[in-house]
């Protein structure tokens, strides 16, 4: 069993009987409201999509699938191609990954699940580092970290930093939950 | 051939008090609203009975209140069962849920982010049962579910402020002071993280009179006179007659949700004592409720008001400037507050899209 909060983009759950692939998942939390999750999920059997949104505390049960190690390669239109050690080349769909599309980059190592032994998701590393191309101007004085400002990454996704960082510097991001982690020297 | 939807006959709704009156006050405005305004027979169950009775709710036909705890025979679900704020509901009542299928609500806290309305009203199946389960978000604009107003409200406000003898009469009722347009009345009610003494101790330096109405922890009524401010200590107020004080005055602070909501509805200024959090993420939901109100203020007195509220949920060295601050701009909240008012009356209440929501579910 896992709890939603742990759910991530290539994790398989069954619901009412059903296997679904989260092709997607969001935390949100403020005020009293509880966390939740929103997620994407995709019907393996039907290939239905659907979205469902789920306290984080709720639990799921989990199937464990075989997977891969591999590294991103390339995009041909909306097919993204993975490559295993041995030359293997995986191909999936833009909806597949959509949870991942804002970090991928040509080489980011991976890993690739399948069912029936086809390929369904891919899971991302747990903590990437990458450029924040854009942001506001650094508040003098403000090391709290409690201010957050948006900042721009390559792929042109934007995620919350504290005030202090500025453009260039490289910052780490938990992809399960996107939200920065540290700055990287 | 067509086959319409069975009418909603009956809803569960299931609370905790946690802490304070918010939650049961939300829930019983609601309990009220269904049954009085929509003719639907509510089962109001809650864990703690005591909380409720604080409240001094009238008794309106159609609606029940029960006892929620292990000994609850619970053997048949309402048409909808809502369980608010995420009581979580036992065991015993999901097998019925099951058994039963009615159509299953989780009633969440009203916020003004942009988050809650990308998941307000999304069907998901629940793990554990295979039931239908929807994540209901009050909110602010026709993306959410809305906020608790029920008929006849703004009628009854207008009403009332369009008469001043009613008004003292009800004062007089309440041993409070007559309605004078030399003095500022203000009703207090935050939580004890708010600054309130810095905030009486500006008041005394005020140029001008000032009353503060605020509910006395012990129930004890009394009246103190500190330079420019007279400090009036008044009983817990039940819902209606709270909404009465809300009219009268100038200024009103509120907290949490239910006072929140119903000063917003009595279209005269107001500060907010939002509920903190862990890591400070009601200063999120604090910022986006202020950003929401953006449009209806003018540029200074939005300034101004985000300015009041910092300072009142924030930053507690400055509030013994608030008095002034306030006073100042009154004139420039007033006229935000009633066009924010205005806004929100011009939209459907909770109630209405609650039912709406359940009964596009019954269709399905």
């Amino acid at each position: 069993m896992k709890f939603a909060q742990d759910l991530k983009a290539g994790n398989v759950v069954v619901v009412d009987g059903a296997p679904l692939v989260v092709q997607k998942a969001e935390y949100n939390k403020s005020g009293r409201n509880a966390a939740v999750m929103k997620f994407k999920f995709r019907n393996l059997l039907t290939g239905t999509n659907s979205e469902g949104i789920y306290k984080t505390d709720e639990k799921f049960e989990d199937i464990i699938l075989d997977t891969k190690e591999v590294t991103y390669s390339y995009a041909d239109g909306d097919m993204y191609v993975f490559m295993d050690t041995e030359y293997n080349q995986y191909e999936l769909s833009g909806d597949d990954i959509e949870g991942i599309l804002k970090y991928l980059e040509e080489q980011m190592p991976c890993e690739v699940t399948f069912y029936d032994g086809k390929p369904i998701a891919v899971v991302p590393p747990v903590k990437i580092v990458r450029e924040v191309i854009y942001t506001e101007p650094a508040v003098r004085g403000d090391t709290s970290g409690k201010v957050m400002k948006p900042a721009k990454l390559p792929s042109g996704y934007e995620i919350p930093v504290p005030a202090f960082v500025e453009i260039g510097e490289k910052i780490e991001i938990d992809t399960r939950t996107d939200e920065y982690v540290s700055r990287v020297k | 051939m067509n086959s319409s939807p069975t009418p909603i006959k009956t809803v569960d709704i299931f609370c905790r008090v946690v802490d304070n009156y918010g939650d049961i006050g939300v829930c019983w405005r609601l309990a009220r609203q269904l049954a009085c305004d929509h003719t639907i027979n509510v089962r109001l169950l809650l864990d703690d009975l005591s909380a409720l009775a604080a409240l001094q709710p009238d008794h309106p036909a159609g609606v029940s209140v029960i006892k929620w705890g292990e000994n609850l025979a619970y053997t048949q679900a309402a048409d909808v069962v809502i369980e608010a704020f995420a009581c979580t509901l036992p065991d015993y009542v999901l097998d019925v849920l099951k058994e039963q299928k009615p159509v299953w609500i989780d009633l969440e806290y009203l916020s003004a982010e942009d988050w809650t309305a990308s998941c307000h009203a999304i069907p998901s199946r629940h793990p554990a049962t295979g039931l239908l389960k929807t994540l209901f978000f009050p909110g602010f604009d026709a993306r959410t579910g809305g906020i608790l107003r029920e008929k006849g409200l703004i009628e009854a406000r207008n009403s009332f402020l369009a008469d001043k003898k009613a008004q003292n009469i009800w004062r007089k009722a309440h041993n409070l002071p007559r309605i004078d347009i030399n003095c500022t009345d203000i009703s207090l009610f935050a939580y004890k993280t708010a600054p309130v003494e810095a905030f009486l101790r500006g008041c005394e330096t005020s140029p001008s009179p000032v009353r503060v109405f605020a509910p006395s922890p012990a129930g004890k009524e009394n009246v103190t006179v500190h330079g420019a401010l007279t400090l009036y200590n008044i009983p817990f107020l039940p819902q209606q007659e709270y909404d009465r004080l809300l009219w009268t005055c100038d200024l009103n602070f509120v907290r949490g949700e239910d006072s929140f909501v119903r000063a917003q509805l009595a279209a005269k200024p107001f500060i907010w004592n939002i509920y903190v959090q862990d890591e400070n993420t009601h200063l999120i939901k604090l910022d986006a409720f202020l950003n929401t109100l953006k449009p209806f203020y003018g540029v200074q007195s939005w300034e101004r008001l985000v300015f009041l509220h910092k300072m009142w949920n924030e930053d507690a060295r400055k509030s013994g400037d608030m008095g002034p601050e306030i006073f100042k701009s009154l004139a420039g909240l007033r006229s935000g507050a009633e066009n924010w008012a205005d806004y929100l009356v011009g939209q459907s209440d909770l109630a209405t899209r609650l039912l709406a929501f359940v009964q596009s579910q019954k269709s399905i």
